[in-house]
């Protein structure tokens, strides 16, 4: 047989090869790794329901964000608030607390606002507030770790103090008092939501830092990067087509995690009273209402929806961290 | 339009892999937690009771999300008493998963024996280990078949000190031996393979040399007498010097105890320095095998040629080393053909028949390859 | 080993300065005249203590100044008196953590008791039913609004059945003694500690079962089943005592941020102790104690990490420090 039907026969006989099976690209793989991930899943569905409700939700709702009701109870009708005639009549009043009914599917809170709606506004906030602290936290950080990391030396030493100044800076009692401070220093709400994250991101980049820096490290003292650096490869490409790819899953898995944590402390300061404030609706400050001894005992359609939307964010964003944090490690498949 | 119904098809390529992985998983599952499994249920009869072991058609599959991988299929040779078989072939043939195989160290789920028999010729009565639950499998491990690991550098535990892990195999299998005796024994066991530096039993992992690693590895294996030793690339991460000395060790440990070793290497000079008996696998399977001498001095298989062609060899003016062309092919799904082919130098037409069975060179040399059709069936 | 940890420290010192500064610097450049801000609200504050303060705060100097006022108050144990409380501060702080800690404390050895087992388990049945389960508890737990599940607790347990105390420490009024006292306390704690414990038991059961996943991945894992070992032997003793190294460094780390108080738990519940004492300071505008108990819970990180490197060399025999 001559060599080129050879050659010829090898080729066909490698196609035929690839139809029989399945080759998955390193994308792939991780892709499948997750979604075989239940949790991952369930995690990912309840961020796409939560948006759903908070972004679509009030195109659906009849009330606007900061609409109160009002009642009359000698006609036993429930009034909105643009209805100016009505509301002239002595026998109204604010319709607080109202039970559940078909016109407030979760009923009204102590100031007579619709709790569903609210609900779909304050998820929204909470989502957006964590998103914009968590790429403020991710700008500095990879930034300052990546500085760090690639230069060593003198810049790595002052950098690493700094982190260690900053991650020392207990965070929540800090944030209680600049955040009491804005209050009692009248800052507007428009204004203080704007502050707060910035405060959050800044005193949130050091763990960032941390992270890429010591990944960097780690990846320039493995074997291929010596390699390249033997190959002659310039050092920017260098760091665009080693380092950086290197370091995404990391910083992907701790981005997720971070959105579901700054959730939390947002809520917990609004909680407090010292985070989103009126006419802002946050989760936390609706769960505040807790804190009136009647509405904890009587109305739990006041206080316990947030509550369980924020848990339910919070957890989705964890399940996901952890599906891909378990994806992007090959180590962890047994 | 055609990318579309190439992903599709990928798609439920990829749904029919799970679902049979699902299945296998589940199987297996059931099959290894069994308890109180009487030891007759495994009994196997010896087709020759001089050979230690016998692999019989042996299957050893791993369920990927890719598709089901072949590592080995249906492997048979036999292991005699007192032999030392080697075991060669490239990275990724399956003979380190052959061993895994008799010692039941497969990585699950994934890695399952599917098929085929593992006799082994156990002192009372011979047994199929391939259907031995884990529970009874510690009996035999490390007691009667030990195994040497390939990286000596991680093979340790280095939060215990060697002595302490050297003691524990020996407590493990001999629960009557008093502490005194089983301390005595661990030096005993550190002079036989030639570290016997005084205190060196209560040094950890860390504070010892590569080589001295594996001298415990050994020692560890040898420590309970055992019948057969799994020797899986003992040699490769060490460097030159000291793999001769660990090479001799060995040798003469084995003689010692009196037990056969499967030494599985891709180094041929390895094997050509201990092996009585050579087996040389591609692609999971067999495609020769024999005595030292009809392996070096009449190889059949063009891929037994080409692997002892590209070997060094000293004192000999040859230009550049020869290498096989090409890679050994990723056993998923392969088609029913002999393996090597694309690589063949020797191909004609009549390989694109079934892969070939393993035929009769002579009395104890066997090679599947349609070169020698001529010959007869094994 | 001794040298290394006295360079720590030294570096330590240096950053606790950096953070004084910081924190220092941060309240110094709010809007407006902070003493006067804070003080307004606080009718316990008499002209002179506001004199007083500013000059130790140096609010009548530029910002290296008054920092350097503060500072050497602060180096030589002096931190000021709480406005609140009306002592020195580092007295009330000495007195306010042991509360907090006996109630961090036992919630940690509970979730350690529950959480360690568990991850073994895990991490051993990886991908089965029973590893689902216990993963989805350990985050589900990690994403628990704390202030949303101590209301949750106290409308069903205080409330709904009244099986526990709804808030405080002891009973109010009743003046128990010895072993009554003891037993009361306890029962006032059992809520709050069911908080601790299913928030922080999350990370430790992840921890555990994560670290656990890369051991068992190991080749020494594999060697100890050659030998012959029971896989539980394998797991508890092989595995596990590797799995411990990070674990015992973690929890080492830890133990001083048992004293730092949980500022949200012990504010709901009402517990005395130093976190709900810093709520306190927040809204009384407690400037003294708001100060030093930054820095004391920085000081607590610091030596967290201190303890997590000491640990380090102790428990795993390849680390040696010089």
């Amino acid at each position: 047989m001559s060599d080129s039907q050879t050659k010829l026969r090898n080729e066909q006989e490698t196609i035929e090869f690839e139809k029989n099976q399945v080759i998955l690209t390193p994308g792939q793989l991780i892709m499948k790794r997750f979604f075989r991930n239940k949790l991952a899943i369930l995690g990912l569905g309840i961020i796409l329901a939560v948006i759903v409700f908070c972004y679509l939700g009030p195109l659906f709702s009849p009330y606007g964000e900061y609409e109160i009701f009002y009642y009359n109870e000698a006609t036993n009708t429930e009034i909105r608030m643009d209805d100016k005639k009505a509301l002239e009549d002595p026998n109204v009043g604010l319709y607080v607390k109202a039970p559940i009914s078909k016109s407030h599917w979760l009923g009204t809170d102590a100031d007579g606002r619709d709790v569903l709606t609210r609900l779909m506004y304050g998820g929204r906030i909470s989502l957006q507030f964590s998103l914009a602290v968590t790429i403020i936290e991710m700008i500095i950080g990879i930034t300052m770790g990546g500085i760090a990391g690639y230069y060593g030396g003198k810049v790595d030493m002052v950098i690493m103090r700094l982190v260690e100044i900053f991650y020392c800076i207990p965070f929540m009692p800090l944030m209680l008092i600049t955040s009491s401070f804005m209050a009692a220093f009248g800052i507007l709400p428009q204004h203080k939501i704007y502050f707060l994250m910035l405060i959050m991101g800044v005193f949130n980049w050091a763990s960032v830092a941390r992270m890429v820096r010591g990944q960097m490290l780690t990846i320039r003292e493995m074997d291929y990067m010596a390699a390249a650096e033997a190959a002659g490869i310039s050092v920017r490409k260098k760091i665009f087509k080693h380092l950086v790819p290197n370091s995404i899953p990391i910083i992907i898995v701790m981005a997720t995690m971070d959105l579901g944590s700054f959730i939390i402390t947002e809520s917990t300061l609004s909680y407090l009273g010292v985070g989103i404030s009126t006419p802002y609706a946050s989760l936390g400050s609706m769960v505040n209402a807790v804190n009136k001894d009647i509405i904890m005992r009587n109305y739990l359609n006041i206080w316990v929806p947030p509550g369980v939307v924020l848990l339910l964010i919070v957890m989705a964003f964890n399940f996901i961290g952890d599906g891909l944090r378990d994806a992007f490690d090959p180590k962890m498949k047994r | 339009m055609a990318d579309r119904s190439e992903k599709a098809a990928k798609k439920a390529k990829m749904k029919a892999i799970k679902k049979l992985n699902a299945q296998k998983y589940r199987e297996f599952n059931k099959k290894k937690k069994r308890k109180n499994v009487p030891e007759s249920e495994y009994y196997a009869e010896m087709r020759d009771e001089n050979n230690l072991v016998e692999f019989d058609n042996l299957q050893t599959y791993f369920y990927t999300d890719g598709g089901t991988v072949k590592a080995v299929d249906g492997v048979s040779f036999d292991i005699p008493k007192g032999k030392t078989i080697g075991i060669v072939g490239e990275s990724g043939c399956g003979k380190s998963v052959t061993s895994m195989s008799i010692m039941q160290l497969l990585q699950g789920p994934q890695g399952q024996i599917s098929g085929g028999e593992i006799r082994y010729n156990r002192e009372g009565h011979a047994i199929d280990i391939a259907k031995v639950p884990v529970r009874d499998m510690t009996k035999i491990r490390g007691n009667e078949i030990a195994m040497i690991f390939q990286e000596p550098m991680t093979s340790l535990n280095p939060v215990f000190t060697i002595g302490d892990q050297l003691a524990e195999i020996i407590e493990l299998h001999n629960p009557q031996m008093s502490k005194e005796d089983v301390k005595k024994r661990v030096i005993e066991l550190l002079r036989m393979v030639g570290i016997a530096r005084e205190g060196i039993e209560k040094s950890y992992p860390h504070e010892l040399s590569g080589g001295m690693k594996q001298r415990i590895v050994i020692a560890m294996a040898l420590s309970c007498n055992p019948r057969l030793i799994i020797a899986d690339e003992p040699t490769t991460a060490l460097d030159v010097t000291i793999q001769a000395q660990v090479l001799d060790l060995l040798r003469n440990l084995k003689d010692k105890i009196n037990a056969s070793i499967m030494l599985i290497t891709h180094d041929l000079g390895v094997v050509a320095e201990m092996a009585d008996l050579i087996v040389v696998m591609y692609a999971g399977r067999v495609i020769e095998r024999g005595t030292a001498s009809d392996i070096f001095h009449d190889p059949r298989h063009p891929y037994t040629i080409g692997l002892l062609k590209s070997r060094p060899v000293l004192n000999e003016e040859t230009g550049r080393l020869y290498s096989i062309p090409g890679n050994v092919p990723n056993p998923i799904n392969m088609p029913n053909h002999c393996y090597f082919k694309n690589r063949c130098e020797m191909c004609k037409e009549e390989c694109n028949a079934p892969y070939p069975a393993l035929k009769r060179v002579s009395e104890t040399h066997y090679v599947a390859c349609h070169l020698y059709e001529d010959m007869k069936n094994q | 080993m001794k040298q290394y940890i006295i360079r720590r420290i030294l570096t330590s010192i240096l950053v606790l300065f950096g953070v004084s500064f910081l924190i220092y610097g941060m309240l110094r450049l709010m809007p407006s005249d902070f003493i006067s801000q804070m003080t307004s609200g606080n009718p316990d504050i008499t002209a002179e203590q506001k004199e007083a303060l500013k000059e130790k705060y140096g609010m009548n100097t530029n910002i290296v100044q008054g920092y350097v006022n503060w500072i050497s108050g602060a180096v030589t144990g002096d931190f000021g008196e709480s406005f609140q409380y009306q002592r020195p501060v580092t007295q009330v702080i000495g007195e306010k953590m042991w509360i907090s800690f006996s109630l961090a404390a036992i919630a940690l050895i509970i979730e350690l008791a529950i959480a360690i087992p568990l991850g073994v388990i895990a991490a051993t049945k990886q991908y089965s039913k029973v590893d689902y389960g216990i993963v989805f508890f350990a985050l589900a737990g990690i994403s628990l609004p704390s202030f949303f599940f101590a209301a949750v607790l106290r409308r069903a347990f205080s409330v709904g059945l009244k099986i526990f105390p709804i808030s405080g420490m002891v009973t109010a009024r009743e003046n128990y003694t010895g072993f009554m006292w003891f037993v009361d306390v306890a029962h006032h704690f059992v809520l709050p500690i069911i908080v601790f414990v299913i928030l922080g038991i999350g990370s430790w059961l992840r921890y555990t079962r994560t670290n656990m996943l890369e051991v068992l991945n190991m080749d020494y894992v594999r060697t100890a089943r050659a030998k012959g070992l029971d896989e539980r032997v394998v797991v508890f003793k092989h595995a596990f005592r590797n799995t411990l190294i990070p674990l015992v460094t973690f929890i080492g780390a830890q133990v001083p941020a048992l004293f730092s108080g949980a500022i949200i738990t012990e504010g709901i519940f009402s517990i005395p102790g130093l976190g709900q004492a810093a709520l306190d300071a927040v809204t009384n505008k407690d400037l003294p104690f708001l100060m030093a108990y930054l820095m004391f819970l920085a000081i607590l990180t610091l030596l967290g990490t201190l303890i997590s490197d000491i640990l380090y060399a102790v428990v795993d025999p390849r680390v040696r420090y010089n």
